[in-house]
């Protein structure tokens, strides 16, 4: 990534608002924009003239539930959400001491270099991912060792289990029955029952907790789930979550 | 065309001061069109939803940190959702259909949803602006740059789906920028 030559500087501002980087030179790039006004400013400049794409999108009404779950997720609220976004959370401040630039908003159409470097250190920052989202898959396997579910996990998010055999299917008097068994913990905890062959996807809040190497598994039991709480029927397929 | 006239600064500005119902009231007028954006490029409804449920908690978390001297609230915003969206997308092992078309057969970009209320005077000027720059452009290159913003393709992803060796893609999203650049100036 040539960063000298002035062309090259300024497309390759474009190049990361639009977000064809490769990985490797987009490290490179946000590092540079700690340090380099020149940067920071063909990022800001570009990304207000490309935003008129913003525009060309249909709208998505979201599910109801997507805003409580944003409401559970904000630092403050007594969830698991809290701990795992604690780290992300800035101390609650005031207004920066640039209060007047709230009220003259042509301010921010004229970006001067001074302007633009007492900001450089978080411009990257800011706009980045944070805290950055944990996946897990864990794939769920007969004691044959045969793939019976894949299970795709996210951190706050949705759990999606994918039967590989769509055509599976159990006897009408029982159920199969989600497990789950965090690491380190000495016994399972129902999640859900569900339906041979049929994906599911359910609440990362359904679970007990999300991490790595924790046990999913599937047991046979009798229509309505296991009477005890505990599996009681054969265990079909089980494995560990591992982070992607 | 009737302006947006909601204020994005000042619902940021609420937002940093820790005024829920100024966030909620932020969520109710732009998550419709942020979950748009972010279907398009992860091609997923569910998944788009998650990434817009983190997205509007970092806008939360990082409102204090929004500073109007290097660009608007509402870009601000989108740059949120667009960045955790194009993480996504770039995560090893996620894959996506890309479909394969004939890039000549690409109509006239797609018409701005501009309609009523929609955009800001401002906002509407910038995006006709962008649209009208769009329009000098090449066919080809056009529709790499538009493609590789409102789907989030990789250079290799546009490759594939216009079937051109990624010189070539490399090439036209290179001349095509240049262009767009002097005309915008």
């Amino acid at each position: 990534m040539n960063l000298t030559d002035p062309d090259d500087r300024d497309l390759a501002c474009a190049e990361y608002v639009i977000g064809l980087m490769e990985a490797d030179d987009h490290e490179a790039f946000e590092r540079r924009l700690s340090t380099d006004a020149e940067l920071v400013a063909g990022v800001a400049r570009w990304r207000e003239q490309l935003s008129g794409f913003n525009a060309q999108t249909n709208p998505v009404d979201p599910s109801p539930y997507l805003w409580p779950r944003i409401e559970s997720a904000l630092p403050g609220q007594a969830t698991v959400s809290q701990a795992l976004h604690s780290r992300a959370q800035q101390p609650r401040q005031r207004p920066q001491p640039r209060q007047s630039l709230w009220n003259s908003l042509a301010l921010w159409r004229t970006i001067s270099a001074a302007a633009v470097a007492a900001s450089i250190a978080m411009f990257a920052l800011v706009t980045q991912p944070q805290p950055e989202v944990r996946v897990y898959v864990a794939l769920l396997k007969s004691p044959e060792q045969a793939t019976g579910w894949l299970v795709q996990a996210r951190e706050l998010g949705t759990i999606r289990l994918v039967p590989l055999n769509p055509q599976a299917e159990v006897a009408g008097d029982k159920t199969l029955q989600l497990w789950t068994q965090l690491a380190g913990a000495d016994a399972p905890i129902s999640v859900a029952l569900i339906e041979a062959g049929a994906e599911i996807e359910l609440s990362a809040d359904q679970l007990p907790g999300l991490g790595p190497e924790q046990l999913f598994a599937i047991s046979l039991e009798p229509a309505g789930g296991s009477p005890t709480g505990l599996p009681t029927g054969p265990i079909l397929f089980a494995g560990n979550t591992e982070p992607i | 065309m009737t302006a947006n006239t909601f204020d994005y600064e000042r619902a940021l500005q609420a937002c940093a001061q820790g005024q829920r119902d100024a966030f909620k009231h932020l969520y109710d007028q732009e998550a419709r069109w942020l979950l748009g954006v972010a279907v398009r490029i992860v091609q997923d409804r569910q998944l788009a939803e998650d990434v817009l449920q983190e997205s509007f908690v970092q806008i939360w978390t990082k409102a204090s940190q929004f500073d109007p001297v290097l660009g608007s609230a509402r870009g601000w915003i989108y740059t949120i959702v667009r960045n955790r969206c194009l993480s996504e997308v770039r995560r090893p092992g996620f894959t996506r259909k890309v479909e394969v078309v004939d890039i000549d057969e690409i109509n006239d970009q797609q018409a701005m949803m501009s309609g009523d209320g929609r955009l800001s005077g401002h906002d509407q000027t910038t995006a006709m602006a962008l649209a009208r720059c769009l329009e000098q452009l090449d066919q080809e290159r056009r529709a790499c740059i538009e493609a590789a913003y409102l789907d989030g393709y990789t250079q290799a992803e546009l490759a594939t789906r216009f079937d051109k060796p990624l010189g070539t893609i490399k090439s036209w999203i290179r001349r095509g920028l240049l262009t767009l650049r002097e005309c915008l100036k």
